[in-house]
Parts: C-alpha cells; sequence; structure tokens
C-alpha cells in the first residue's frame, strides 16, 4: 500500500514536471510544413527591394543568428535564384495586409519569402524594426511563433515586442533544436 | 404487403440520400473561390509580425468601421511579389463583398448605412501553385450568409476596407466556433503534441462576444 502510494506521488510529480515543461517550449515548423535548411552554415539572402532601410535591415535580421553557431548567414547576393531567402517590401500593397512581415514558403522549394508590408514604415522605432527582421529570419530558419507564457524570452513571440535586436534565450535553445 | 414494405424502403432510402447531398451541396457552397479546385486543398498557414491588442477597447479605438453584416461572394485574388505572374511564391487575399446590416460605428467619412454593400480583402487566399488556401496568421474566410461583426480599417489608396489586425478583428455571431486555426495538429512542440491556445485572441473576441452578440 505504502509502495503504490510513493509510486502515485512520484507519478504525478513526474507528470506535472512534463506538462509544465511542455507549456513553456518554443515551437518548430513539422517537416510537412516547411522544410528546413539542408545547408544552414552556408545562407545567402537576396534583398529585392531598394525600399528604406531594408538593406541595412536584412542584414541585421540574418546575421542576429549568426551566433548559434548551428548557423550562419554569409551575406547577401545579387541573384535572387541562388539565394536561401528572398527579402522584399510589398510593392503590391496588399489591402489585407494587418502584419508588419510575413515569411512565406513553399513545399517544393527550400528558398523561403519575407514581405515587410506598410506598417513596417509606421513601426515607431528602429529596434522594432530590426526586431521583425529576426522573427521573420527564425520563421525562415523552421521556427514558427512560441507560445504566448514565453513571450518574454523569445523573440519569435507573435504579438507585441521586446525591443531586441537580437535573438532570445527561447530563440536558441529552439534554433539548436532545428539544426 | 411485401411491395408495399419495398417501396417504403426505397424512399427511405432516397430521402436519406437526398439530405446527404443537399448537406454536402450546402457545405460546399461556403466559399466559392476553393469550390473549383481539384484534389485535396492543403491548408498553409503563413506567419507574420502583428502588433496585436491587448482589450476590445483598443480594438474599437484602433477600427474606423464596426459593422455587423453578411458576405455575399468572393473573389480570390494573387500578387506576385515580383511583378512577373508566375514568378516566385504568390500572396494574396479574398476580396469579398459584404452587406452591412447594422453600423456600430463609422469614422470612414462615407456615412454607411444599413444594406450597404462594402469590399472587404480578406487576409487568407488559395494559392494555386500549391492547391493551398493561405491563412495569414491562421484567418479563416467568413462563410457567405453567416452574420459577422467586423472591425475594420481603412486602406489609403482604395474603399477596399481590410479586418484589423487580421484575427483580431472578425467575430462570427452564429454558433460558438470563433473560426479560429487550431495549430494544434499543425505544429509540433519541444516535447509533446500540446499547444497553448491563443488566448490574446481569445480574450479579445470574448470581450466582443459578451459585448456585441
Amino acid at each position: 500500500m505504502k509502495k503504490a502510494m510513493i509510486s502515485l506521488a512520484l507519478f504525478v510529480v513526474f507528470s506535472s514536471f512534463l506538462l509544465t515543461n511542455s507549456s513553456k517550449a518554443y515551437v518548430i515548423y513539422p517537416d510537412s510544413k516547411q522544410k528546413k535548411y539542408t545547408n544552414p552554415t552556408a545562407l545567402t539572402y537576396h534583398v529585392a527591394s531598394s525600399a528604406s532601410d531594408f538593406v541595412s535591415v536584412s542584414a541585421k535580421g540574418t546575421s542576429a543568428w549568426n551566433p548559434s553557431a548551428k548557423v550562419e548567414w554569409r551575406g547577401a547576393v545579387s541573384q535572387p535564384g541562388v539565394a536561401d531567402l528572398v527579402i522584399t517590401y510589398d510593392a503590391n500593397q496588399n489591402p489585407s495586409a494587418e502584419t508588419v512581415a510575413q515569411c512565406f514558403y513553399s513545399s517544393t522549394n527550400l528558398q523561403k519569402r519575407i514581405v515587410f508590408y506598410k506598417k513596417y514604415f509606421e513601426l515607431n522605432n528602429s529596434v522594432k524594426k530590426t526586431e521583425t527582421a529576426v522573427h521573420e529570419v527564425g520563421h525562415a530558419l523552421g521556427l514558427d511563433h512560441t507560445q504566448e507564457s514565453n513571450n518574454s524570452i523569445a523573440v519569435m513571440r507573435q504579438y507585441g515586442f521586446n525591443e531586441t535586436l537580437t535573438p532570445l534565450s527561447d530563440d536558441w535553445t529552439g534554433v539548436y533544436r532545428v539544426y | 404487403m411485401k411491395t408495399t414494405k419495398k417501396v417504403f424502403i426505397t424512399i427511405g432510402i432516397l430521402t436519406g440520400l437526398s439530405l446527404i447531398f443537399l448537406v454536402y451541396l450546402d457545405l460546399t457552397e461556403t466559399n466559392k473561390s476553393q469550390k473549383a479546385h481539384v484534389g485535396k486543398v492543403k491548408d498553409m498557414i503563413v506567419d507574420g509580425k502583428l502588433e496585436g491588442y491587448n482589450s476590445l477597447q483598443g480594438l474599437e479605438l484602433d477600427s474606423p468601421l464596426i459593422v455587423k453584416g453578411k458576405k455575399l461572394s468572393s473573389e480570390n485574388k494573387l500578387l506576385w511579389v515580383d511583378g512577373i505572374e508566375g514568378n516566385g511564391i504568390p500572396d494574396g487575399y479574398t476580396l469579398s463583398e459584404f452587406e452591412i446590416t447594422k453600423v456600430i460605428k463609422d469614422e470612414t467619412g462615407r456615412n454607411l448605412k444599413e444594406n450597404a454593400h462594402i469590399q472587404i480583402a480578406e487576409a487568407a487566399f488559395y494559392n494555386p501553385q500549391e492547391n493551398a488556401n493561405v491563412h495569414s496568421n491562421g484567418y479563416i474566410l467568413m462563410k457567405k450568409g453567416k452574420e459577422y461583426l467586423l472591425f475594420l480599417a481603412k486602406n489609403e489608396s482604395s474603399d477596399i476596407l481590410k479586418v484589423r489586425g487580421t484575427v483580431f478583428g472578425k467575430l462570427p455571431l452564429e454558433g460558438n466556433d470563433l473560426e479560429l486555426i487550431d495549430k494544434g495538429d499543425k505544429v509540433i512542440n519541444y516535447n509533446s503534441n500540446t499547444y497553448e491556445q491563443d488566448s490574446l485572441v481569445l480574450k479579445v473576441l470574448n470581450e466582443a462576444q459578451d459585448k456585441y452578440k
């Protein structure tokens, strides 16, 4: 009887531990949704717009992930066809757009595409702009929006900002998990 | 007697088949843009960075137009980011015709009234390259004939309105389904398959339900 009680107590403690952890974790795209890069330490991007400060924000958004050691963005290329990531501005002015930026993907191609919308220019500080770029590059690398309880330790939060120029602890753990 | 029994069974079967057919027709009618697609249409969620809203009050203040009404029709629109049709990964939206049944707030300067028709750009579209319905941040298109409460925003260059905050600004007024994509089976979590509910959106939509439904 005593043994059964101890086993039950241990089971409850162990389950609680698992549940606590499971609700505080980054989220990774499954392969069925988005294919991850096969050569993550030799990534390049192409900036397809000369609008505003895109060139510098794209450089900051990609290189911010380089300290992970699992990922290395080697810089911009002039040909979009050979780039792992194309970064551009919504010149079509999509009338439904309420997001600052979005990361598009294809089921047949490893190349991802980040589109910045008009809301980007409405952001009132440069840190938020860079954080948006870091966030979208996180999607390109295979990270989904983190769970809300992780917002303060993740650049991959869906809503709002942490006013950071680099990924945070939850993001680093996530990208290590992906690659 | 035997013949009568056969007739009743036949009528029963025919009635059952007719009902199944009618239900099928009703379901397929909900979205014209998806009806013509051949094969199994996938769902793709495109994730974007949203500023979002912490309360219904914030959403109300930020929406120049708040209306109730029903969608009448819709048209799929593709946008080629590079400006060359068929090149690269397409962006897009769905242009929906919407009939207003009640105006709650109108600061658009258009003096919109009951029965007026407006055009709304919804943040979801069909991508023929992928044979997929693409949902911006999990936004699900409005269903035709169903009543919705919409928080809308203007576009500078046209009269086409957009749903404020994408998933924040659309509330179905019939039934309890909030029409948000459940990401539970579409994501892999670090160590479980559970997915925390999007509590911020639910909070705002629940406040809107309590106030306007």
